[in-house]
């Protein structure tokens, strides 16, 4: 088994701060609470809570595409701090070191490929949005190479299954090789089958690169076969409730699904979920 | 027998049912040709007055044509300025509906009057008639954007000339093609019906003035074949249009998809 790659990086310095991060909608609706969370190099931290708990908001938040109402989110290494007037995603302007690609990348629950475009011509819109034309047949080619879509260059997204649309999804993030990969409950819509084998290459794909992976679900079991930090939400509003370390070294294989570690991890995960959504009951009463 | 020969023959059938019918009927009642022709001595009108009718055609199918081009070129135009800002649609829409509701005869006489060229006024006329579908269908397409795309455009940094050109412009095509299809039967109509107006002036040559010579003269033989003409024209103009949208969207829109066998 290789070593995990994610220890002996040095230093481990923090990817996403957020503190005191708070959002609350115009409706009044208090969907995140005071959220004090450090990601580090190198992490793959999953958010883990119930439906409706504000996860997606919180890594929407991470990502730019929505300010917090109170407090700050940073990001490294751009610096690139968005507090409360913050507005416009930092995608572009935290920039890897060759000045030209984006530092983080997004999945989203959904494929969300655009529907005229070939496989290709998705894959590669970080590059052209960002007119970066160096080496865009050899980037493409190693995404696609990594999703095992190489076959399927110029095929059209509807001619594709969800799970290989997925894949498509997952090249276009990694194009631009970003530092920082935010997932959305990426997989919440496949079978359980497909399911099992994405996150076997995403957990491959994080121990081979120096990827930084914050990753929404509410599947217990995929939290504990994919994280190195899990970190539990409470009901709305959400805030975090408890952290839990997971050890196993990557790359991870069914045969850690059927271990015994596994088996623990998940029941003392379970049992923090259930105490988060038991104590969010009396703050929630007098918060309101 | 397939469904695919079934989709043609069975209205092939249809028509030809109609026209030996309609041929018996005249036959047997002895109807006079100047208030019902037959089916084949409207065929040899349109035969013997085939240079007449057919140069008509020619002037109408002008028309209509810049019509619709003039009517694509704005309506895309219009709809573009619209999606700039809600305050700009909602403040110009109520005028767009202005121009879709008056009845183009009613205004006709008054754009013949301010229009000294007379090609120029009917196609004035048929673009009024045709622009309406154009405007508020690509008007709707251009903000019918997949929101997780607009996202991910927006985390890409993706500036407002690149949203346009591989988000809006893509996202509205299917849109767009909808309100063609109507359009280009409008531009038709449209110009029919300018050239009616224009016509009681005697200043056109067009299809629709032949119509209106030949009733005059009770020539119905030549008003059913010109009358034909016309509907040909629109037949043909929905098909090219519906040609054009196969062609553009048939790789990933639901819309023109194979249906499954």
């Amino acid at each position: 088994m290789t070593p995990d790659p994610s220890y002996g990086r040095s230093p481990r310095g923090p990817v996403v701060e957020m503190r005191g991060a708070s959002k609350t909608y115009p409706n009044g609706v208090r969907a995140l609470d005071l959220i004090n969370l450090q990601v580090r190099d190198g992490d793959f931290a999953t958010l883990i809570g119930p439906s409706g708990c504000g996860k997606s908001t919180l890594l929407r938040m991470m990502g730019g595409l929505t300010s917090p109402t109170a407090g700050n989110v940073a990001l490294w290494p751009a610096r690139v701090a968005h507090g409360e007037r913050a507005e416009r995603p930092h995608a572009t302007r935290a920039m890897h070191s060759d000045g030209n690609s984006p530092a983080l990348a997004f999945v989203f629950q959904h494929p969300t490929l655009m529907p005229w475009a070939s496989v290709e011509r998705n894959v590669r819109l970080p590059l052209d949005l960002a007119r970066n034309e160096d080496n865009v047949a050899a980037k493409l080619d190693a995404a696609l190479g990594l999703v095992a879509l190489r076959d399927f260059a110029r095929v059209y997204p509807r001619e594709l299954s969800g799970g290989m649309q997925m894949r498509v999804s997952i090249a276009r993030a990694l194009v631009t090789e970003p530092r920082l990969l935010l997932m959305d409950e990426p997989f919440g819509a496949l079978d359980e089958i497909t399911r099992h084998r994405l996150d076997r290459d995403i957990s491959e794909l994080w121990a081979r690169r120096s990827l930084t992976v914050v990753f929404v679900t509410h599947s217990i079991y995929e939290a504990v076969f994919l994280s190195t930090r899990v970190l539990v939400m409470s009901a709305r509003p959400g805030r975090i409730t408890g952290e839990l370390e997971i050890t196993e070294p990557h790359p991870r294989t069914d045969a850690f699904r059927t271990s015994e570690r596994f088996a623990r991890s998940c029941q003392r995960l379970s049992a923090m979920l259930a105490d988060a959504s038991g104590d969010s009951v009396e703050p929630r009463a007098s918060g309101a | 027998m397939s469904r695919r020969v079934a989709r043609w023959l069975a209205p092939a059938a249809v028509g030809a049912g109609v026209l030996l019918s309609w041929q018996g009927l005249v036959t047997a009642f002895d109807v006079p040709f100047y208030l019902v022709p037959a089916p084949s001595l409207v065929a040899k009108t349109l035969v013997q007055d085939a240079p007449l009718l057919f140069d008509a055609l020619l002037v109408t199918l002008h028309i209509t044509a810049l019509a619709l081009l003039l009517a694509v070129v704005l309506g895309v135009a219009v709809a573009l300025v619209f999606v700039q800002s809600r305050i700009i649609e909602m403040s110009l829409f109520p005028y767009a509906v202005l121009l879709q509701v008056t009845p183009i005869v009613a205004i006709a006489p008054l754009i013949i009057i301010w229009v000294k060229n007379p090609l120029a006024a009917l196609v004035v006329c048929a673009t009024i008639v045709a622009i309406f579908p154009i405007i508020s269908n690509t008007t709707l397409g251009l903000r019918s954007v997949d929101p997780g795309l607009a996202d991910l455009f927006r985390l890409y940094g993706a500036g407002r000339w690149q949203t346009l050109v591989r988000l809006r412009v893509p996202s509205a095509l299917p849109y767009f093609f909808a309100g063609l299809r109507v359009s280009g039967g409008l531009a038709l109509i449209g110009a029919v019906v300018a050239e009616f107006v224009a016509g009681t002036g005697g200043t056109s040559s067009g299809l629709a003035y032949q119509i209106l010579q030949a009733g005059l003269q009770l020539n119905i033989p030549r008003l059913f074949a010109a009358l034909l003409l016309i509907t040909l024209a629109g037949v043909a103009i929905f098909a090219l249009v519906s040609l054009a949208a196969h062609l553009a969207l048939r790789r990933w829109h639901e819309s023109e998809l194979a249906p499954e066998p």
